[in-house]
């Protein structure tokens, strides 16, 4: 009786060694992509699964040519183009550092903060009234920064293109 | 005589600095500052004032002062480089191409922007935050959108590895700005000009150093890659320009020459493993930009 005591007991043991080994062996990667998605199958007619975000964390289940298994933190599984994914956490916008320095350096919060959705910035602005940029060139960079194309229209792109995961 | 660096004002003062400044409380250095000053310890006041700008210059560059920076810059590019061509089908097709590569490129977070810039020279040029530029004269030399997009890919890379942000953070110029560096410059607009002018003369005159511009041709051909396009396309761009410009010194002034970029690329390609093919897009890229130019 006390041997099969000490049997299970030393089987769970393995099996929990086991179980642990398997979670810190698994491959983790994280989305590189604006946007991406993970999809039910390795084309990219098939359903989308999950919407994911930039840095996200996956965990790999399986690779098949540029394709990845992958599964979510919330359990969601899918496919997702290799391209999408790196196994190095991206940059983010959050750089704790970068924002405590400016957060630091700037005075007066005004200098550097963006006057609105579009357009030059206060900072940039005075930078255009010293340097004698004209108005027609401030208008340009004006442009420039407001310039936006839908995420849903690069991929139109792509797809038209064939490209990334409309290649195959 | 007591030694001040170890009495226990300067430990706790320094301690004191150290914590608030870097949890962003520059008021309360001021507070420990005027302390210390009041308790008729000027060389430590000296030393809380100076540790907290050598903090706050040393920090890197934070989102909206590169927006700041780059908008700067994008608008001297813009005024030496004869304006922004207008034709906005060939605006939208770049931005396309740009988009598509920036989307899986190693700084995929921030907003890339695009212009054509309307100037007959063989050029093109990123400033921080993602504005990137490429001439008319440039597009007259690309022959397909393979090429188009692994020469965005490369300015995109000026943008991921912040070429002109570590120019500016290097700069003598800033340091003799003030120990503070940019958070003087942030502060005085005059000061803010020397920075830009400073970051556009070492950009459009003296050109970034070499290492950084054969740094961002590998990432060129990898980024363009990752999307679908053929990184060979580079190598025939290259070389293409390479017979164009010949031993154009102007050109060299500001970049590495052709066969040490064609070299570097081809070592690149082999070392991250990235196999010839993938799309040209020829047709589409005259389609869409041949005939605008």
């Amino acid at each position: 009786m006390v041997h099969r005591v000490r049997l299970n007991v030393l089987l769970a043991a393995c099996l929990a060694g086991l179980a642990f080994a398997a979670s810190t062996l698994a491959e983790t990667v994280y989305v590189t992509a604006k946007t991406a998605q993970i999809r039910s199958g390795k084309t990219s007619l098939d359903p989308v699964v999950a919407n994911l975000q930039y840095g996200q964390e996956l965990d790999v289940v399986t690779r098949e040519d540029r394709w990845i298994h992958v599964q979510t933190t919330s359990g969601a599984k899918g496919w997702i183009y290799s391209s999408k994914v790196s196994s190095t956490k991206p940059p983010g916008t959050e750089n704790e550092l970068a924002a405590l320095g400016q957060r630091y350096r700037r005075g007066d919060p005004s200098v550097t903060a963006a006057a609105g959705a579009r357009g030059l910035d206060k900072a940039s602005e005075g930078y255009a009234d010293r340097a004698g940029i004209t108005q027609q060139h401030r208008d340009a960079v004006d442009r420039m920064t407001g310039y936006r194309i839908l995420d849903e229209e690069v991929q139109e792109f792509l797809k038209s293109g064939r490209l990334g995961e409309y290649a195959e | 005589m007591r030694n001040r660096l170890s009495s226990p004002w300067f430990v706790v003062g320094l301690g004191l600095v150290t914590t608030l400044t870097l949890s962003g409380c520059p008021e309360i250095q001021h507070v420990a500052e005027r302390a210390a000053r009041q308790s008729g310890d000027e060389r430590l006041a000296r030393a809380i004032h100076g540790t907290g700008q050598l903090i706050g210059g040393l920090l890197p560059i934070g989102p909206e002062e590169e927006e700041s920076i780059g908008q700067a810059i994008a608008l001297q590019v813009i005024g030496r480089y004869g304006g922004v061509y207008g034709q906005p089908e060939l605006t939208r097709y770049v931005n396309l191409v740009g988009r598509a590569v920036s989307l899986t490129c190693d700084r995929a977070n921030i907003e890339y922007r695009f212009a054509v810039l309307n100037s007959e020279t063989i050029n093109a040029f990123a400033a921080p935050s993602g504005y990137i530029f490429v001439t008319r004269g440039l597009l007259k030399a690309i022959q397909s959108e393979a090429e188009l997009a692994a020469v965005l890919g490369h300015e995109i890379g000026h943008v991921t590895q912040k070429h002109i942000l570590d120019v500016i953070q290097r700069s003598k110029q800033i340091s003799g700005v003030a120990e503070a560096g940019l958070a003087y410059a942030s502060r005085n607009p005059d000061a803010f000009k020397n920075v830009i002018d400073g970051a556009v003369k070492k950009l459009l005159d003296e050109g970034l150093d070499q290492g950084k511009e054969l740094e961002s041709d590998r990432l060129g051909v990898v980024f363009a890659s990752r999307v679908g396009y053929d990184p060979t396309a580079y190598l025939t761009f290259l070389n293409r320009l390479r017979s164009i410009k010949g031993d154009d010194r102007a050109f060299f002034k500001t970049h590495p020459n052709f066969s040490n970029r064609i070299s570097v690329v081809q070592n690149a390609l082999r070392e991250q493993g990235v196999k010839p093919g993938g799309a040209l897009l020829t047709e589409r890229f005259a389609q869409r930009a041949g005939g605008r130019l």
